[in-house]
């Protein structure tokens, strides 16, 4: 679905890659119970488990939790950037960066539906370009991407 | 359950202290702690050094060789880092080692070194990020944004204001320029805080603690042994310790304190009704107003109304951080929790001066450690009561 810039991924255990090209951020979900965990685990310690697991992809859409607005400087992020949390439908909730909202304050609000993509995050010391999933207001789909 | 009394306490300023390393700081709580309980370094049969160790000169046995400095070798001696709440843990283990009989006096020590100015202090600070690197601090999560995000929470659910959070600051801020061992001495107004750098949305810096440099200690025993020691004792009631369950929870109402609370409340057999001050883990401003109503000074969405009607100034309700809280007082991470027992027994003895609580009988501390997943790492709670 989402086209992913070259770069390296901010955690690969977050991810998947398929053989486009694209990457997924993925779950594991056990078996049994079918609890999905992330990050992915090999376990099931509600079943006592091990390796009874399939790697699911997390739902691409949820609610917003809350969120803040950084403009700290030390991260070497591109200031400001807002990060919060998303409730997504299998009771996972997911710690992510937000895009395509600015100005956030204003825009970001409490409760309204979000979806991911597979973003750039920032630049590294040795230049690498990291990526990340983000979030972004669905009313912001179809608007170009602004970084 | 065995009697447990603290007789004596000893820290150094907080502060940015370029004279002193982690040796120098252990030296002159330590000295303070054993002087004021009469006692001296050979007194000490077991030992806790509560420190996250980030400072270049003692990266390993912090506690072994800061307590070498203040002439305390050849015991137990255990280093604990449990984050913010490194500390707190070092009282706690120290009342665990005394609760079994194997040992009648314990040292519990805090120190922490950070600021340095050395090429490591980004790494320092940047150690200071979330608990978990993996999954929050590699995608930009910092110390301000839980807090932040739960503010925004807050201030949704219950209408608490902005102005209501800003308050927190000018309190301990004030208390904190009363307070001679105040890293912070300056009293702030709210157009101060409401107008100052932002740093993480709502937040800005003076919704922000310092980081700071410090030692404190305390010297525990059991009421049976106390005999043996000069200095003012105070019953220490109940100590507990809990850790984050990180539960998925939209509410963002992390039960951790409240568990740590209950826990003590019911060890001390008293009520939040009966707390006469408070010394509360005040990282940023708004942690205060949750602390409030996990602690049970007030209901559940009634934090901003408290301290804005002044229930937790010094003549309030509850003193909450008469010292200035780590807002004013600062924060040197593993000395905060002994840093804030400090603060109990002398206001229980009533010996705070201008920051003085009147007629205080019964203090308690809340130090909280790291953050994951919207929760906190670890919470402990310690209740100490005035002799009669």
């Amino acid at each position: 679905m989402q086209e992913a810039r070259r770069g390296v991924l901010v955690d690969s255990k977050f991810f998947a890659r398929r053989e486009d090209g694209t990457v997924e951020v993925v779950g594991s979900r056990c078996r049994k119970c079918g609890r999905v965990y992330f990050p992915r685990k090999r376990a099931c310690m509600d079943c006592m488990l091990w390796d009874e697991v399939d790697e699911v992809p997390l739902s691409k859409r949820g609610s917003l939790v809350s969120f803040s607005v950084s403009r700290d400087p030390l991260r070497g992020f591109p200031i400001p950037y807002a990060f919060g949390y998303v409730m997504l439908p299998e009771g996972i909730m997911l710690y992510s960066l937000f895009t395509d909202c600015e100005p956030y304050e204003e825009t970001l609000k409490i409760g309204m539906e979000m979806e991911m993509v597979i973003d750039y995050m920032m630049t590294d010391r040795f230049e690498n370009d990291i990526i990340c999933y983000k979030f972004r207001p669905v009313s912001a789909a179809g608007q170009e991407k602004s970084s | 359950m065995r009697e447990v009394w603290i007789v004596g306490v000893g820290m150094t300023p907080f502060g940015k202290l370029p004279e002193y390393g982690v040796r120098e700081l252990a030296e002159e709580a330590v000295f303070n702690a054993l002087k004021d309980a009469g006692a001296r370094p050979g007194d000490i049969q077991i030992a806790y050094c509560g420190t996250e160790a980030m400072a270049a000169d003692t990266p390993m046995l912090p506690g072994q060789i800061a307590l070498e400095q203040a002439g305390i070798t050849g015991i137990p001696i255990t280093n604990i880092a449990n984050a913010c709440g490194s500390g707190s843990n070092a009282v706690r283990e120290a009342w665990l080692a005394l609760q079994t009989g194997l040992y009648d006096v314990a040292l519990a020590v805090g120190v922490e070194k950070l600021t340095t100015p050395h090429p490591d202090q980004f790494h320092v600070l940047s150690r200071l990020g979330g608990a978990d690197l993996m999954l929050e601090g590699s995608m930009g999560f910092f110390p301000p944004g839980v807090f932040s995000m739960a503010a925004i929470k807050h201030m949704d659910t219950y209408g608490t204001t902005r102005e209501q959070i800003a308050q927190v600051a000018v309190k301990n801020n004030y208390n904190g320029s009363l307070n001679e061992k105040a890293h912070y001495r300056k009293t702030v107004t709210l157009e101060q805080v409401l107008n100052s750098r932002p740093v993480s949305y709502p937040l800005n810096v003076l919704d922000c603690c310092p980081i700071s440099d410090g030692c404190a200690a305390v010297i525990l025993c059991g009421a049976d042994v106390a005999k043996r020691f000069s200095g003012e004792a105070v019953r220490l009631l109940a100590a507990s310790h809990k850790s984050g369950t990180y539960k998925d929870d939209p509410e963002l109402n992390a039960d951790t304190t409240r568990r740590s609370a209950q826990e003590a409340y019911e060890m001390a057999g008293v009520g939040p009704e009966d707390i006469d001050l408070a010394e509360v883990h005040d990282c940023f401003t708004f942690a205060e107003i949750q602390h409030y109503e996990d602690l049970g000074f007030c209901k559940k969405g009634e934090g901003g109304p408290f301290v804005e009607q002044g229930h937790a100034d010094i003549h309030g309700k509850v003193a909450v951080n008469p010292s200035g809280g780590l807002l004013a007082k600062g924060h040197p991470l593993g000395a905060t929790g002994p840093g804030q027992v400090n603060e109990v027994v002398q206001q229980l003895r009533g010996r705070c001066g201008k920051r003085q609580v009147p007629g205080a009988r019964i203090g308690m501390t809340h130090n909280g450690g790291g953050f994951r997943h919207g929760d906190t790492g670890i919470v402990a709670c310690f209740i100490l009561e005035k002799m009669a």
